[in-house]
């Protein structure tokens, strides 16, 4: 009897003090979601009520040019700064590893632009990039060739713009590998060393089959942060020159606020969903027939 | 001789950290030499002497006061409300028996990768329609909900599934006998959760409350959509409307940008010392 | 223990409290703020043009008609946004500025309020050009009343046409001409030459602007009878082919792109050349004063020798919210804001034309080239879409495409068409 009431206890206490989250969470993540799908099937444009349309909004932008261009963007992105960024994390991080006068300091500084939105980030490399007065071009003058275009260059433009996306947002990553690196146990480091292995080959063989998951957690995480770019573009250029920073949140937003498709802006957030989730599911998998291998 | 070596790496490794710090570094004096440039002087170089009132100037320039009451409140109050949220749900996920939660556990850990993009138009349609706000009626028409509202700018930041998750790890991690040693005193269960375990997971709430403030500090898209009225708008958003009108006024632009930096950098440096790896890396498990 | 306890419960609850206490203040900060007042929404206002307006201008109305008016602004970038979600939710302001291309837009999403009735008993009206008040109308129904007229023409720099031997009579007047101009300014070094004509490349629409004369110098329409885009009509692609053709010869620098504030290329003089309207003249006087006497005006280009010039003007209008709690209010707010004076103060403001007649010997027009007013009888206006804020950009990444010689200027105008029949739904 006392059993009873105290799990009664017990679990009053887990209804109290869980219910208003999950509540929230339903409310503003999950819904959501299901009321995007739910107009993606629709044509809406926030005066008149939705009128259901089916598939057309799918068919429109599977037959929509600047999408492609767009989910090429937005993949090229992606792929730019988490296949360079997590090499270079992995190399910062090793770095940073070491013991170093004034490391705690350093890392700092490396992880202090997190503190900045990307606002901010984008603005100050805006006038870095400057193809006048900002100091990458003036050096490229000082050298004798002409100023750069950083940005308004078609094939400057997202390599620029993956550049300082991997500057700002390096830290973070660094310091989750770098957690996993300390976890590494020095003496099987030694061990090797003293079997003659050079530092190359302990890193391949010992230290990096070690700090596998937390490789895979920052890729993962990194990449998935980076299918969603919006500001950048919005900041820097405006999704150009000639659409080549427009990204699918890009044109989500101009569909529901410049062309007034909801519809069809929901339909981009339901691809864009879509993408993560099979991403996800396959990591997921891999991550588990690895362990079976293994 | 494996003294010698090791002291010649260990030059290496150092000047190369000090290259890495410079590309962080250098960029951020710019900011701060730009932002004491004078009005007639071009960017980027030394100026011939320092303008401090550039601080005010720019603030000056627009309803920047406005706009910081706006992000403090804002954030502050998201941040409080997520804290709470977080903590009460992830103690009752990690320790206390409920239904389903392995369900809800699940559905967390999917929504960690839900780009918050990916919601905001059904969400802006939403909060535009919320029921008996704003001037709607109980259908949710016919007013703007919470739309250009400080209520509205909130709705994404008052819970996360990352917060809920986090928490839940740091609470699954503390010891049973703490509570059941309460419970024989006949403590009440929510005393036990207030009293006893949340005091003890105070450092990474910490962590979770300064992801909380930053994502609500530095959020730009959401604002962007649901503000109208030049008085309702945030820091971040104040600084785009700033830029595209003064896009050559580096100096004043540069000021603006190192002010509003400075509350999640304060927060951060001061935070760092919960930085520690064990930390970073329980998270990821 | 126990306090530590009874204090985090009472935080919990004050927290509570507060959460719930914050929709009740947005609504009633909403609710107090629609009581008994109109409201106007400016597109970004400098603050010249707020000071004028929130001290000088409405509280000359409330003297006049007891009535306060808000002041709500946007910044341009995001102007259509902001005043579109404010319509669909029912909360845009009484009276509205809107852009050139924006009447059919909002018109035909019932957005605006009719003013015919209005018109007709106003005797103000005859002061107004009638084509500026046809700006503002959609399907036969007018919305808005001019407030300005950004009236564009070839304005050139004197010093730097003088170096390359043109003097101010001999501004060219058609196409060949232009193009002999340009090719005379690069010869001669200096500045100008590397770009001597400036298509108003910019981060927004200024190379479809500039598209869009050519066009209509050309004689082309946009939309034929059945509402099918005929960008890839001979009027368009001649008009393309004659922009491609400065940047194949070197007399347009692909890279000179404009970022919306500081000197203008013409007035930093890397370009001789540009169509440009009164913002041009006020770019001069803010960035280099000494230049600004520097700045000539011709007349619009004609596309044949012989040919009548033609040019566009983006006029920017008031209107009134389809759902303005006091339409006559709202009515005498915008009859006020567009009388002699006021439409005078404004457009000196703004950087426009006036878009009254009885304005033409304003005090600010006197240091304007006389050509640039004149210009509006040249005025050849945009065809109007209810789309336009999703065709121009789209235009504007053609033509830069055909600039860039990603693609030739045929192949570029029918995939225009063909995008453009898609997004109207043809």
């Amino acid at each position: 009897m006392r059993a009873n009431s105290y799990e009664r206890d017990l679990r009053r206490a887990g209804y109290i003090l869980a219910s208003p989250a999950i509540f929230l969470i339903l409310l503003i993540s999950v819904i959501p979601l299901a009321v995007a799908v739910g107009l993606s099937f629709t044509s809406y444009d926030l005066f008149a009520a939705p009128r259901f349309v089916g598939l057309r909004n799918y068919q429109q932008l599977f037959q929509d040019s600047v999408f492609w261009e767009a989910l090429g963007n937005t993949v090229t992105f992606a792929f730019g700064q988490v296949g360079i960024g997590v090499v270079v994390a992995i190399m910062v991080a090793l770095l940073f590893n070491q013991t170093l006068a004034g490391g705690g300091i350093m890392r700092t500084l490396v992880y202090l632009p997190q503190a900045a939105s990307y606002v901010v980030v984008a603005l100050l490399w805006t006038m870095l990039l400057d193809p006048v007065s900002g100091p990458f071009s003036r050096l490229a003058q000082g050298l004798g060739k002409g100023p750069i275009y950083f940005l308004t260059d078609p094939g400057l433009a997202m390599p620029s713009i993956i550049t300082m996306s991997l500057w700002r947002n390096l830290g973070y990553f660094m310091i989750i590998i770098l957690a996993a690196l300390k976890a590494v146990p020095r003496d099987l480091l030694e061990a090797a060393e003293m079997d003659g292995a050079g530092p190359v080959s302990r890193f391949f063989d010992i230290t990096l089959p070690l700090i596998k998951s937390a490789v895979f957690f920052v890729a993962i995480t990194w990449f998935l942060g980076a299918l969603q770019m919006f500001t950048q573009s919005y900041v820097m250029t405006r999704g150009g020159p000639v659409n080549a920073t427009k990204t699918l949140v890009y044109i989500m937003y101009e569909q529901a606020f410049s062309a007034l498709n909801i519809g069809k802006a929901s339909a981009i957030a339901v691809l864009l969903f879509g993408a993560v989730v099979v991403l996800s599911l396959l990591l997921r998998l891999l991550g588990a027939a690895r362990q079976r291998v293994a | 001789m494996a003294i010698v070596r090791s002291k010649n790496s260990t030059a290496i490794w150092q000047v190369l950290a000090l290259l890495l710090s410079a590309l962080y570094v250098v960029p951020m004096l710019y900011i701060v030499m730009t932002s004491l440039t004078p009005g007639n002087e071009p960017v980027g170089q030394v100026p011939s002497h320092l303008v401090f009132s550039n601080y005010v100037d720019a603030f000056a320039a627009s309803d920047f006061g406005v706009f910081l009451f706006n992000s403090v409140v804002v954030a502050l109050v998201s941040t409080a409300i997520q804290l709470i949220l977080s903590c009460a749900a992830g103690y009752a996920l990690a320790r206390l028996p409920l239904p389903a939660s392995n369900l809800i556990l699940m559905l967390l850990v999917a929504l960690l990768v839900v780009p918050p993009e990916i919601v905001m138009v059904p969400l802006f349609v939403m909060t535009k329609s919320m029921p008996l706000v704003g001037g709607n009626d109980i259908m949710g028409q016919g007013g703007q909900g919470l739309i250009d509202s400080l209520p509205g700018l909130m709705v994404p930041h008052v819970v996360s599934a990352l917060g809920i998750f986090l928490m839940r790890q740091f609470y699954k991690d503390l010891p049973e006998e703490l509570g059941d040693s309460a419970r024989m005193d006949g403590a009440s269960e929510l005393r036990i959760f207030a009293g006893i375990y949340t005091p003890l997971v105070i450092p990474a709430a910490a962590i979770v409350g300064i992801f909380a403030f930053q994502s609500a500090w530095n959020d730009f898209l959401w604002p962007l959509v649901m503000t109208r009225s030049m008085d309702m708008q945030t820091l971040q958003l104040g600084l785009t409307v700033f830029f595209q009108e003064n896009s050559t006024q580096w100096n004043l632009l540069m000021a603006v940008v190192l002010t509003i930096s400075l509350p999640v950098l304060i927060l951060f440096l001061f935070i760092q010392r919960y930085f520690r790896a064990d930390v970073m890396s329980g998270a990821i498990k | 223990m126990t306090n530590r306890e009874i204090t985090r419960r009472s935080v919990l609850k004050g927290g509570a409290a507060l959460a719930a206490a914050l929709p009740l203040a947005g609504y009633a900060r909403h609710a107090f703020a629609q009581s008994g007042k109109l409201s106007l929404m400016l597109l970004g206002p400098s603050t010249d043009t707020t000071d004028a307006v929130k001290n000088r201008i409405l509280p000359a109305f409330k003297e006049k008609t007891g009535i306060d008016v808000e002041l709500q602004q946007s910044d341009w970038g995001s102007g259509f946004q902001k005043v579109v979600t404010a319509a669909a939710s029912g909360t845009l302001a009484d009276v509205i500025m809107l852009g050139g291309i924006w009447t059919a837009p909002l018109a035909s999403k019932n957005a605006l309020l009719p003013i015919d009735d209005y018109l007709a008993k106003w005797d103000d009206k005859a002061n107004f050009y009638d084509a500026m008040i046809a700006d503002g109308s959609y399907k036969g129904v007018n919305y808005g009343l001019p407030l300005y007229s950004d009236t564009r023409t070839c304005l050139y720099r004197k010093d730097i046409l003088e170096t390359a031997g043109i003097t101010e009579d001999k501004v060219p007047a058609n196409w060949d001409d232009f193009r002999a101009m340009a090719q005379a300014v690069a010869k001669a070094g200096g500045s100008a030459a590397a770009s001597p004509v400036f298509w108003n490349h910019d981060k927004s629409i200024g190379l479809q602007q500039s598209f869009a004369q050519l066009m209509l110098q050309a004689g082309g329409t946009y939309w034929g009878d059945d509402g099918s885009a005929q960008f890839s009509s001979d009027a368009g692609q001649a008009a393309l082919e004659y922009m491609v053709s400065f940047f194949k010869d070197n007399l347009s620098n692909i890279n000179q792109v404009y970022s919306g504030s500081g000197p203008m290329p013409v007035v930093a003089g890397s370009s001789v050349t540009h169509f440009g309207g009164v913002s041009t003249i006020n770019n001069a006087r803010t960035n280099a004063p000494d230049i600004t006497a520097q700045i000539i005006a011709g007349k619009p280009l004609a596309a044949k020798a012989g040919g009548a010039p033609v040019t566009s003007a983006w006029i920017n209008k008031l209107a009134i919210s389809a759902r303005a709690k006091d339409p006559d209010a709202a009515w005498e707010l915008l009859s006020f804001l567009t009388n002699k004076d006021n439409s005078e103060t404004l457009s000196d403001l703004y950087g426009g034309l006036p878009a009254r007649k009885d304005n033409l010997d304003a005090d600010y027009l006197k240091d304007i080239p006389a050509e640039l007013p004149a210009a509006a009888q040249y005025v050849v206006p945009q065809p109007a879409h209810p789309n336009m804020l999703v065709i121009a950009p789209q235009i504007n990444t053609s033509v830069e495409k055909a600039l860039r010689m990603q693609a030739d200027p045929k192949s570029v105008l029918a995939e225009l068409d063909s995008k453009l029949n898609e997004i109207n739904g043809l």
